[in-house]
């Protein structure tokens, strides 16, 4: 579908909406008639495409056709097609329509992006802190263009705020804080014609015409250091938004906003906005779409008992969860070693994505076959030394995915909320934990595992090469239960004897 | 005599046309539904008696044009359920009954109704006649005179092997082939005329000219014919606008409107029609290409603009930057697999076979 023609009277029209863009950036988004509907979201299925829209008149049209073409082209992907059919929608009309929208922003020399963009939840699915309420909701917010706050990026961080919490954050200190931000902007360059990403550092030095101090604070620290080492003397913001936070009232316009909606869909609605300037000042808000959140009911009470001895317990976590109130029993642990793994060869790191993916194949009932899939860093990342880089098609029958903190080879977990893989968890109703076991009150007794035997030869011969780094461990009679009481923000792990 | 002759069990019609052929599609342009019928019956019978299977595709409002105890196999469909089922169902029944099976169809003109657009009609068409053509097999099929764009019926006639004009005249039919495929004869496209059972040729102009202008002058008068029904729809609708008519006149065309633009959701749906005017469909087909559903994510960034604005005590206009938004119709994604001559495949997707070989096949090719 990625070389057909299109009637001339369509193409007429389309050269009439691209006169009426002229060289403003465009973006074209799939738009089907399933898409973001109750139930399903389809997140990050289909694509979709920003045209930079300079260069000639030709050019243009050939960019916005290809670009339409591709998103036609994405119903049929491997990945669109496995999940209509796990959410049995494969016998379904699905057709596919386009919203084509002006990317909102401004130009600042060559550089063309919004002030502010990012992703709003109105129930907070997964509050990290006893004090907060999941009813308030949530955004991740970043400064630049969205795609930064939808997709998981490698190294880089999202604003997440708790819209009841603003300042608090799943983080603690201040080389954290540092560590776990935005550190680069994505926008569309009008010399290049293209979507990049740019570090705000080098934009910085190239002296971008933007106000920084309203989003962000200066790291004198890091500009200390910088000036110890001779280097030349330049400005280092670091990303907190606090003035945004703090002394505007946008956390509750926000927190009204997504209220108000989930009221009107008598559901929890997740939204994509970008925040602009007025020439007086005055923020404006563009909402660039809006749907229904799936997630799991918290009908079910789940207690956690008390006084589980310490031997008992695989592992156990406060907070660092998702996916609701949760009773599981674990019928099969999928283990990626941390230090093994980052020790692989990058195409190997690769491999032991592809395999997970095989070994998901052979679930072939999630109900009969829990899975608990738990391995270093972020699942799905497309750096793989950040974490295994599957693709959701390749853990879509797990039950439980944990992400675990590998501190020597900087694995670290990332919460990234609306994300698509987030949204991909959520919808296939796979529960998410991360562990921080260096972190109090976290604990992870893993030695048990090291002595289980590991059955990954028997399900994929030829993988012995991975045999150290990939544990297939099955459980027949021992009684692994996954507890979750989201009320308490308690996670619990452990070998239940009744 | 050709081996591949079929008769239309009418032996004047037989004559002027030189009979049918085998893989023959049979469109007729009538004024009424009982000119159809007229000519589908001995046809029917005609083929019954020689051994043919034959199957009647009943979809239409319109009283069946086959009698039931005849010993044909009806298939119901629902047309409503829109283009992909309906296209998908006869193209899985006639894979299903093969080669050599004869085939009548409802009138089109009911798919209007059901699916708001002619183009989609078109695509139906172009799609269904080649396959049948060739599975062998011949089909009836009706077109209602003045109910298509004329662009509609060119595409339609293009299509297939057999275009009759069928007129009706207080009572007299008159029939002229416009089209027949690879058959000739001096006087095979004048209008005949019916006396009996044979057709006369209207060999006299001043007869063929206050036969023809009068059609022609009733399908110009008839409204804007270079217009798709879509667009008709949409100039109804804004006369209702316009002229303030009842709000619960209105409201039926927010729904009716809703239907074939937002989508089948019914949760979304009810939302739609809580939050939309009339006027705001209105302004979203302004910005509109093509025809059919804008889509999920265009109607939740649209109704979560519209919720907000409705909010009694906030300033949420001045807040929200306005939309500047365009939207393909879901249509246009179907115009393009068939243009592009992907339907088939797209057909064999739908199999529970062909779905992810089907599907990875279309993903990489044209």
């Amino acid at each position: 579908m990625l070389t057909g023609s299109f009637p001339e009277q369509l193409r007429e029209d389309f050269q009439s909406m691209l006169d009426y863009y002229g060289q403003y950036p465009i973006i074209v988004r799939s738009s089907s008639l399933l898409e973001d509907s109750f139930g399903s979201a389809f997140a990050g299925k289909y694509d979709s495409f920003f045209c930079a829209n300079q260069g000639s008149p030709e050019d243009r049209y050939n960019a916005f056709e290809a670009a339409v073409r591709k998103i036609f082209s994405s119903t049929m992907s491997e990945d669109a097609l496995t999940y209509r059919k796990q959410r049995g929608l494969d016998q379904q009309v699905e057709q596919m329509g386009l919203l084509v929208q002006r990317v909102s922003g401004s130009y600042h020399r060559q550089y063309y992006f919004p002030e502010l963009a990012g992703v709003g939840i109105s129930y907070n699915t997964f509050v990290w802190d006893k004090q907060m309420d999941p009813k308030a909701g949530m955004l991740r917010l970043v400064l630049g263009l969205g795609t930064r706050a939808v997709d998981r990026v490698e190294g880089d961080y999202p604003r997440i705020v708790a819209l009841d919490e603003p300042m608090k954050l799943p983080l603690k200190g201040y080389e954290d804080i540092r560590r776990f931000s935005q550190k680069d902007i994505d926008l569309v360059n009008i010399n290049d014609n293209d979507l990049q990403s740019q570090s705000l550092f080098r934009l910085i030095e190239e002296g971008i015409d933007f106000n920084l101090d309203r989003y962000g604070v200066l790291d004198r620290e890091t500009m200390n250091r910088l000036r110890e080492r001779g280097k030349p003397a330049q400005q280092v913001w670091l990303l907190t938004f606090e003035h945004l936070l703090i002394r505007t009232d946008f956390p509750q316009r926000m927190q009204k906003l997504l209220k108000t909606l989930e009221t009107a869909y008598q559901y929890p609605v997740d939204i994509e906005f970008t925040v602009n300037r007025n020439a007086d000042q005055t923020e404006k808000i563009n909402l660039l779409q809006c749907r229904p959140l799936q997630t799991k009911g918290l009908k079910k009470r789940v207690s956690i008992p008390d006084g589980i001895t310490a031997e008992k317990i695989f592992f156990k976590a406060e907070g660092g969860f998702m996916g609701g109130n949760t009773a599981l029993q674990i019928k099969q642990v999928i283990w990626i070693d941390a230090k093994r793994y980052s020790q692989l060869s990058l195409s190997d790191k690769h491999e032991v994505a592809r395999l997970i993916g095989r070994l998901n194949r052979c679930i072939k009932d999630r109900e009969q076959q829990p899975t608990l899939l738990l391995g270093p860093g972020r699942w799905g990342t497309s750096t793989p030394s950040l974490g295994v880089p599957v693709k959701f098609s390749e853990i879509n029958n797990m039950t439980a995915i944990g992400e675990v903190a590998f501190q020597e080879g900087e694995l670290m977990p990332e919460l990234s909320f609306g994300s698509h893989f987030f949204q991909d968890l959520v919808e296939a109703d796979i529960f998410y934990l991360a562990l921080f076991p260096d972190t109090f009150p976290c604990s992870l007794n893993d030695g048990w595992v090291y002595q289980s035997s590991n059955a990954l030869e028997e399900l994929m011969p030829g993988s012995s090469h991975f045999k150290p780094v990939v544990k297939v461990i099955e459980l027949q009679k021992q009684n692994l239960m996954l507890l979750a009481d989201v009320v308490a923000q308690k996670l619990v792990c452990f070998w239940d004897e009744e | 005599m050709n081996d591949r002759w079929v008769t239309t069990g009418f032996k004047g019609l037989d004559d002027i046309l030189d009979g049918l052929r085998i893989g023959d599609n049979v469109v007729w342009k009538v004024d009424i539904i009982e000119d159809y019928q007229y000519f589908v019956e001995p046809y029917v019978k005609q083929a019954l008696a020689d051994q043919h299977e034959v199957v009647y595709f009943r979809f239409g409002q319109h009283p069946p044009v086959v009698e039931t105890d005849l010993g044909v196999e009806t298939v119901e469909l629902d047309p409503r359920e829109g283009f992909e089922p309906f296209a998908c169902a006869i193209h899985a029944i006639a894979t299903e009954k093969g080669v050599g099976t004869f085939y009548v169809f409802d009138c089109l003109s009911e798919l209007l109704s059901a699916w708001a657009t002619d183009h989609m009609i078109a695509n139906f068409f172009q799609v269904t006649c080649p396959y049948l053509f060739r599975l062998d097999t011949v089909a009836y099929f009706a077109l209602l005179r003045n109910r298509h764009a004329h662009k509609t019926i060119a595409r339609i006639r293009e299509t297939t092997q057999v275009f009759l004009e069928l007129h009706n005249r207080e009572g007299q039919r008159f029939v002229h082939p416009l089209k027949v495929w690879e058959r000739h004869s001096p006087t095979m496209f004048l209008p005949h005329r019916q006396s009996g059972e044979s057709f006369i040729p209207l060999a006299n102009s001043l007869e063929a000219t206050s036969l023809l202008a009068g059609a022609y002058n009733q399908d110009q008068a008839a409204g804007n014919r270079r217009l798709d029904h879509w667009h008709r729809l949409f100039l109804q609708a804004e006369d209702l606008n316009a002229e303030g008519v009842s709000t619960a006149e209105q409201e039926k065309m927010v729904n009716h409107l809703c239907r074939h633009l937002i989508g089948r959701e019914d949760n979304i749906l009810n939302l739609a029609r809580r939050f939309f005017s009339l006027n705001d469909l209105l302004s979203y087909k302004s910005r509109m290409i093509g025809t059919g559903f804008i889509g999920g994510k265009a109607v939740g960034m649209l109704l979560a603009r519209r919720i907000l604005e409705a909010q009694p005590d906030s300033n949420w206009c001045d807040q929200l930057e306005q939309h500047d938004s365009f939207f393909v119709g879901s249509n246009v994604y179907y115009s393009y697999i068939v243009n592009n001559g992907l339907w088939e495949l797209y057909a064999a997707q739908k199999t529970p076979e062909g779905y992810f070989r089907a599907g990875a096949e279309l993903h990489e090719k044209c």
